[in-house]
């Protein structure tokens, strides 16, 4: 869980300032929404979040980048190749993606409204979501808070 | 009997919301000697040790003297005083002794002349054991250690010397003048010894203030040895620890442990409160009110030996969300200030190492400072440069961010 600064800063929930840049944080965490990231943790039965304006972001986890995927209904997660025509828009190569066996083509999530998917298209080093592999091609619900790892390269996926 | 000392833990929000994530929660831990505390004051055990260097020629040497003068002629004549000077030498001026001949002090005083280079820890050592000549648990012992320098190939020594006075209850208040002393050396050399960071004197006319003050916080000492420990229940972590009051100094790492936080605030002086700001990291915590630190002070009351209080830092967990208004302002305001100076900090020390500045600061941080502090800090972070005493200058002022009145 994460407050992320308008510069893309993150910083753990509950910080009123951010550690990096010293912007002023929202200190308000919202009460938890369905199932926290951790799968050990136990489900705290709260109804679901009520549907705000949602602004669906990936931030990689080792140098706290952010990848914003608003307006888009498909975002494909790979590394750039100019020579195979592969421009992702989420393009790992400045965050480590081939050290990290990171794919040129190696995820899709699908965008349709306020449901997210996670869709493994066949890569090397496979794709997760909390720790659990994914089968390829094969769309999975991804939500607020869940840790989406492609290859070695660990994102958290941010809506609110 | 115990109460000398107040201790009070005041948390960032006292409602967090059940989240299932990790949360940051803020304490404040204050200490206040009481109004109770006897109003004797305690004898002094003072060294004066002070760099005569060539570089002192003039004015700083000459306002240097009559500032050291000044502290011997206001001192009781039971108070214990020595004076030490050193170049790349060392002399004791005045060996230790009560300041009661006040005529035959200020000649010895007077007899300083400059010359030769700056070996800090010849001074230091040297002064050190003036002090345990005399030192005891019942008095105030202090070295006020002054420099217009670099000291040349001892910084180490320097530190080792401070961590020996700190063990024995003795705090170095390290006074640099002119632009040319090293900051990050004095600074450290007051925190290890738990005295002071270092003092400015920007102009040698300021000397005599700053060295009055350094004799009035000393005869203002109330309870001696204060230690703070704050213990953390399993699920909490510490994420950083600042020293707040009197000024704000950051601790390093190395103090935090898994379970606990620990901070020396040395000598508590009456009508100086003293507190320290604890970020933690709370694991998920289902709703309920839970114990998320537990302070413990100890201090020494002279004649009396050791007496300890204590305060817990309570937070409840709802399934509400809690209005960004519940936060505590007092809180909210120290970490304010903490953050500010942390990341001045760090834009001087970018400076310093390479000339330039990267770090981009955020307005929120700049706007608290003073107008003068945020031309310059726009200087540097323009490309331009600034002085070295602008730089200690900057750092001096920031550090005392917490003792301004606003809001």
């Amino acid at each position: 869980m994460a407050v992320v600064c308008s510069q893309g800063h993150s910083n753990p929930d509950g910080s009123a300032f951010c550690d990096e840049c010293g912007e002023r944080l929202d200190m308000t965490a919202a009460p938890s929404a369905g199932v926290p990231a951790a799968p050990v943790a136990p489900t705290p039965v709260t109804p679901p979040a009520p549907a705000a304006a949602a602004s669906p972001r990936l931030i990689i986890q080792s140098d706290n980048a952010v990848v914003d995927l608003r307006g888009k209904s498909e975002a494909l997660v790979g590394r750039e190749d100019p020579v195979s025509n592969v421009y992702p828009d989420v393009d790992m190569t400045p965050h480590n993606g081939e050290e990290g066996g990171v794919s040129r083509i190696h995820a899709k999530i699908l965008i349709n409204g306020n449901q997210y998917m996670l869709e493994d298209q066949n890569s090397t080093n496979s794709t997760f979501v909390n720790r659990q592999k994914l089968a390829p091609k094969t769309p999975t619900p991804i939500k607020d808070g869940d840790e989406l790892r492609f290859g070695r390269v660990v994102t958290i996926f941010r809506t609110s | 009997m115990s109460g000398e000392v107040s201790l009070n833990c005041q948390v960032g929000r006292e409602r967090m919301s059940v989240t299932g994530g990790n949360q940051v929660a803020y304490v404040l831990i204050e200490a206040r000697p009481s109004s109770a505390v006897a109003q004797a004051r305690m004898p002094l055990n003072f060294a004066l040790v002070l760099d005569h260097s060539g570089s002192m020629k003039g004015a700083k040497l000459q306002s240097v003297k009559e500032a050291v003068k000044l502290v011997i002629n206001h001192m009781a004549p039971t108070d214990i005083v020595s004076v030490v000077i050193f170049d790349d030498n060392v002399r004791v001026i005045v060996p230790a002794q009560a300041a009661s001949d006040k005529m035959g002090l200020g000649s010895a005083v007077d007899s300083i002349r400059e010359g030769g280079g700056t070996a800090m820890s010849l001074g230091m050592s040297v002064g050190l054991t003036e002090l345990r000549k005399h030192a005891s648990p019942a008095m105030v012992n202090r070295m006020i250690l002054l420099t217009d320098g670099v000291t040349y190939g001892d910084p180490d020594r320097c530190r080792r010397i401070a961590d020996d006075a700190g063990a024995s209850g003795i705090g170095i208040y390290p006074l640099g003048i002119g632009a040319d002393w090293d900051e990050d050396l004095l600074d450290n050399i007051g925190q290890r010894s738990s005295g002071m960071p270092a003092e400015f004197i920007r102009r040698p006319e300021d000397a005599l203030g700053l060295f009055q003050r350094q004799l009035q916080s000393a005869e203002a000492v109330s309870v001696r040895n204060a230690q703070l420990t704050v213990r953390l229940p399993s699920g909490v972590t510490p994420k950083k620890s600042v020293k707040v009051l009197p000024i704000i100094s950051e601790q390093s790492q190395n103090t935090l442990s898994d379970r606990q936080v620990m901070v020396s605030f040395g000598d508590l002086e009456r009508d100086t409160p003293q507190a320290t700001l604890v970020e933690l990291l709370v694991e998920p915590k289902p709703a309920g009110t839970f114990r998320v630190a537990q302070a413990e002070l100890s201090y020494e009351v002279p004649g009396r030996g050791e007496e300890k209080v204590r305060s817990d830092a309570i937070v409840t967990f709802t399934n509400e969300t809690v209005p960004p208004e519940e936060a505590n302002p007092v809180v909210l305001n120290f970490v304010e200030k903490a953050n500010a100076h942390r990341l001045v900090t760090k834009v001087l020390d970018e400076y310093k190492k390479t000339g330039k500045v990267t770090t981009r600061l955020h307005p929120n941080v700049t706007r608290i400072l003073d107008p003068e502090t945020q031309r310059l800090l726009d200087q540097v972070s323009a490309g331009g440069s600034i002085s070295a005493e602008d730089v200690k200058s900057i750092g001096n002022k920031t550090r005392k961010l917490t003792q301004r009145f606003d809001e």
